[in-house]
């Protein structure tokens, strides 16, 4: 016998996952988004630069906190061609290689934190 | 046996604070350098699938690369082979420097790439394809090859380019024994793509943001006075990198030679672990 392609269980299952996804209470979509982009930009941060910067961006001893006004007040755009450059006689390694989408994500996790 | 497992925890431990960010290529460079004071430790075998009766081999590269500073990165390999059942032997080493010559990023990005390398005829690592190399060239069975030596000079302009995050990269390659033969010439192209270029939120391991993929073309482009692309070898190379979030990046490329001068495949395999701020 074969079974049927909705069976009671599943049309339950259905019916209680559309009512919860209901209750759900409306976020902005964009502010999602951004959260989300934060966190992403976290996560590449902890990858890519905690090394130096140190994991709260706080800077160190090889480079310099992230949480100045210098870096705070600078447009998106020229932090993520910063980036792209890097300051090699500086020793700031050039982030070209990564996708130009995660360079937004680490500025936007960057513009993120709090000025100190 | 203790030091080794220390060795190992060290290079582990400190392997987990960094990840690379690998392009899947094995021959082509591209102007991405070594970050500054990280320590790349790579380990690049080949297993080769030669033709006119030759055994299979597989011949293998441990590859330490530095970054000097933002623009001069230096790496030393050391390379090793098995053919058949014949014992393994070390076939020599190889010491680069690549230099960044401008200090931002443009549309097209030189690289000078300067080697000196100290191997025997054995070495099968074909870490490029020079002049008239042809698959006869690994006819020769290893214990006699080892008697001869190789001591050349290489040099390199790498020019590579990023563009609507596409990586494309073309190295002109130019090589000389300094036992006197005439300069060799040859070449690497290639281009690649991130699977993904968003990151996601959260950290993953088998997500397609950790891969990329790409192809390769290497060959022979002949010797001074005789600068072709007849008589020589050519192959083609699809290849694949996986950067886990720990620092350590697989990657596999099987090349396929692609005219009757080519060995049949040359199948590439590597592991590499970034270790950040070596000796600073």
């Amino acid at each position: 016998m074969k079974s049927p392609i909705f069976s009671g269980k599943g049309v339950l299952l259905f019916a209680l996952c559309m009512a919860g996804c209901a209750m759900t209470p409306p976020s902005r979509p964009a502010t999602r988004e951004a959260s989300s982009e934060i966190r992403a930009g976290g996560k590449l941060f902890a990858q890519h630069c905690a090394s130096c910067h140190g994991v709260n961006a706080t800077g160190g001893t090889r480079a310099p906190s992230l949480h100045t006004p210098a870096v705070q007040a600078m447009p998106d755009a020229a932090l993520v061609q910063f980036l792209t450059d890097g300051n090699l006689p500086k020793g700031m390694p050039s982030w070209s290689r990564l996708p130009e989408e995660r360079r937004w994500q680490l500025v936007r996790y960057l513009k993120s934190l709090k000025e100190i | 046996m203790f030091i080794r497992r220390s060795i190992l925890f060290m290079l582990l431990g400190a392997a987990s604070f960094a990840q690379a960010q690998e392009s899947p290529y094995f021959i082509t460079y591209t102007h991405h350098m070594e970050e500054p004071g990280s320590l790349e430790v790579a380990l690049n075998p080949v297993v080769g699938v030669p033709k006119g009766g030759a055994r299979h081999f597989t011949a293998s590269s441990l590859e330490l690369e530095y970054g000097v500073n933002g623009w001069w990165t230096s790496e030393l390999y050391l390379d090793a082979q098995k053919t058949g059942r014949d014992s393994a032997l070390f076939t020599g080493w190889r010491f680069e420097n690549r230099f960044r010559m401008l200090m931002k990023e443009h549309a097209v990005n030189p690289v000078l790439y300067i080697e000196y390398e100290d191997i025997t005829g054995a070495d099968r690592i074909v870490k490029e394809v020079v002049g008239f190399d042809t698959f006869e060239d690994l006819l020769e069975p290893p214990a006699e090859a080892r008697h001869e030596k190789k001591r050349e000079v290489e040099a390199k302009l790498i020019l590579s380019s990023n563009h609507n995050d596409w990586n494309v990269a073309g190295n002109l390659i130019a090589e000389k024994n300094l036992s006197g033969e005439p300069v060799e010439f040859g070449y690497a192209a290639a281009i690649s793509r991130p699977l993904a270029l968003a990151a996601s939120p959260d950290p993953c391991s088998l997500c397609a943001e950790n891969f990329s993929l790409g192809v390769e073309m290497y060959g022979g482009l002949g010797e001074w006075r005789q600068v072709k692309l007849a008589g020589t070898s050519h192959y083609i190379a699809p290849a694949i990198a996986w950067s886990l979030p720990n620092g350590v990046t697989f990657k596999f490329s099987p090349s396929f030679g692609v005219n009757s001068n080519s060995n049949r495949a040359l199948v590439r395999f590597g592991v590499s672990y970034e270790i950040p701020h070596f000796f600073r």
